[in-house]
């Protein structure tokens, strides 16, 4: 719908096919873009997944509704902008208990289900004091929904979340990162796939605020990273709008679009000792917040492995397989978007102890995703259709030749985190994200 | 006499136990007055103008366009052959043809702005797209 959106600022009328399942988002989208309708032909679900000759009586039935909305369709109305000021946001006045507090928050799509701590001007004005931003900076305009986000707000989904003023300059960060387009957040909020955002932290600041890097780092009992991750959901869906089920598509959902996965890396215990963030740019002293959009993760639980090449198989068995139906063959990090480059990154979170095992051979990182690309492969016939589509220069293949997942080092990013254990996570990410992002933490 | 003494002691305090164990047993929630901030923030969106609408498709150049989504082609297709059929003085120019770099969903509002001007560049006097799913 942006896409359309655009035809239709460059000055060309459109017409769009759309699946009844999905017109609410449609809609939606198309008014979040400052358009005030647009000409849809809703086709019954679903368009895809169904064979050719289902796919073309959809069209012939389509057709007269297409020519009609081609030549004689007009706008309903016109959208109508808000007045209200930006800052100070609303005070409101409730009187009830704490329970029907958080009722009335739910009630109103101003929380997502789980508790909330009551956001009185007395905590947002001490959540502010972690900071030196104007309450009034807007951070943030927060698709889909487009609501402004104020530092005001950031302190305001702190209280809720259980943050505390120092935690302000780690939540404006956050922020930061995942407004950057390379997130695409829009995408990721209003997909059926079941994504959730993924943060990592680097830094002094991990043990500074006490966020968790070690055992159980994604679980219960890491106030830090767990209220950190609930302010993301807050934001995205209270400010965002992104709500099922007709603007968050997400078929099944995912735990991670409820507290968002956090983690500080597990810098004392990450034997090749060049920290992601230095890997990519940033000085051992500085705090920086990475993000990236997700799909589901999955686990590496190899016990058995004692040679480090032995180990580095099974990941590759897990890269290769993750995500699996939407990922194309030979992918490449510097080219954008296309079905024949989808999921063109993964971050492997190597738990301590298969960091240890794998680095007795690979002394360095990239040695190990220079590995990991030549074995991340499916035999041909695992792609799903049309997202495999070697070039001439692969030379011949059949439904059982190996075709790698990736062709570059960088497309395998690796963070050491978690306990002792066995243990490791592959995080795919999400098929139009462009590359993970990286923000430096103010003091 | 203190056989009945003591009987009557025991009834005073079964009948105060059960007088007074519910009142402690259950805390009742207090209610309050509570000063709020909205946390729904304002919505703001620049306003865009439509394009003007076209009464006629018959010489015109209708750009069908694809966003990679499974079927969004195949639906198109047979939408090019109706208009081919039904409105012969019509251009159909199929984009996913043309110009495979636009068969995607853009992700970003600049790869939006591209493909709007490639289509623009065909001189485009209509877009018809499946968004399939």
């Amino acid at each position: 719908m942006v896409d359309q959106s655009e035809v239709e600022k460059a000055g060309i009328p459109t017409v769009t096919a759309s699946s009844d399942q999905f017109e609410g988002l449609a809609r939606n989208t198309v008014k979040s873009i400052g358009l005030p309708d647009m000409a849809f032909v809703i086709v019954p679900h679903p368009m895809g997944m169904i064979s050719l000759q289902e796919i073309r009586a959809k069209a012939d039935e389509a057709f007269p509704k297409i020519v009609q909305l081609a030549t004689q369709w007009k706008p309903a109305g016109s959208a109508v902008q808000s007045a209200a000021p930006l800052y100070p946001a609303e005070r409101i006045k409730f009187k009830g208990t704490y329970v029907a507090l958080n009722k009335m928050f739910y009630d109103r799509g101003w929380s997502i289900g789980l508790p909330i701590i009551p956001p009185t001007p007395e905590a947002v004005m001490a959540m502010l004091k972690g900071t030196t931003h104007n309450p009034a900076e807007v951070v943030w305009s927060v698709p889909p929904r487009m609501g402004q986000l104020t530092v005001e707000l950031v302190a305001a989904y702190g209280v809720m979340a259980g943050c505390k003023p120092e935690h302000m300059p780690l939540l404006l960060a956050v922020v930061k990162a995942l407004s950057s387009p390379d997130y695409d957040w829009r995408g990721s909020t209003t997909t059926t796939a079941p994504t959730n955002p993924i943060i990592i932290i680097n830094g002094p600041i991990l043990d500074e605020l006490g966020i968790g890097y070690s055992t159980g780092v994604e679980g219960g009992e890491m106030p830090v990273n767990v209220a950190v991750g609930y302010f993301i959901n807050l934001v995205g869906d209270v400010i965002g709008g992104s709500v099922p089920p007709e603007i968050d598509k997400s078929t099944q959902g995912s735990r991670g679009d409820l507290v968002a996965v956090v983690v500080g890396e597990n810098e004392k215990l990450n034997p090749w000792k060049q920290s992601y963030a230095v890997e990519y740019g940033f000085r051992p002293t500085d705090n920086v917040v990475t993000a990236f959009s997700a799909y589901m993760g999955n686990n590496n639980t190899d016990h058995t492995s004692v040679k480090s090449r032995d180990l580095l198989n099974t990941f590759a068995a897990g890269i290769a397989g993750a995500s699996s139906g939407i990922t194309s063959c030979l992918t490449q990090m510097d080219k954008g978007y296309a079905v024949t480059n989808r999921v063109k990154f993964v971050f492997v979170f190597f738990g301590p102890e298969h960091a240890d095992t794998i680095f007795n051979e690979f002394k360095t990182k990239k040695a190990v995703s220079e590995y990991l690309v030549k074995k991340a492969a499916l035999p041909f016939w695992m792609y799903a259709p049309d997202l495999c589509k070697p070039p001439k220069e692969f030379g011949s293949y059949d439904e059982n030749t190996l075709i790698p997942r990736f062709t570059g080092p960088e497309q395998i990013r690796i963070v050491v985190t978690g306990g002792p254990g066995k243990q490791s996570q592959i995080w795919p990410t999400f098929t139009t994200v462009t590359k993970p992002v990286s923000v430096l933490i103010e003091k | 006499m203190r056989r009945s003494f003591i009987s009557h002691g025991l009834f005073a305090l079964a009948l105060g136990i059960v007088l007074v164990m519910p009142a402690i047993s259950v805390a009742k929630e207090r209610t309050q007055e509570w000063e709020l901030i909205n946390p729904a923030g304002v919505v703001q969106i620049k306003q865009v103008q439509l394009a003007p609408r076209i009464t006629t498709l018959e010489g015109k150049t209708i750009v069908l366009r694809w966003n990679g989504k499974h079927n969004g082609d195949n639906f198109l297709n047979r939408i090019a052959e109706l208009l081919k059929e039904k409105i012969p003085s019509a251009k159909v120019v199929k984009l996913y043809e043309v110009d495979k770099s636009t068969v995607k969903i853009s992700g970003s509002a600049a790869e939006s702005a591209r493909i709007a001007q490639v289509i623009k560049g065909l001189h485009a006097d209509i877009v018809i797209a499946a968004q399939s799913d």
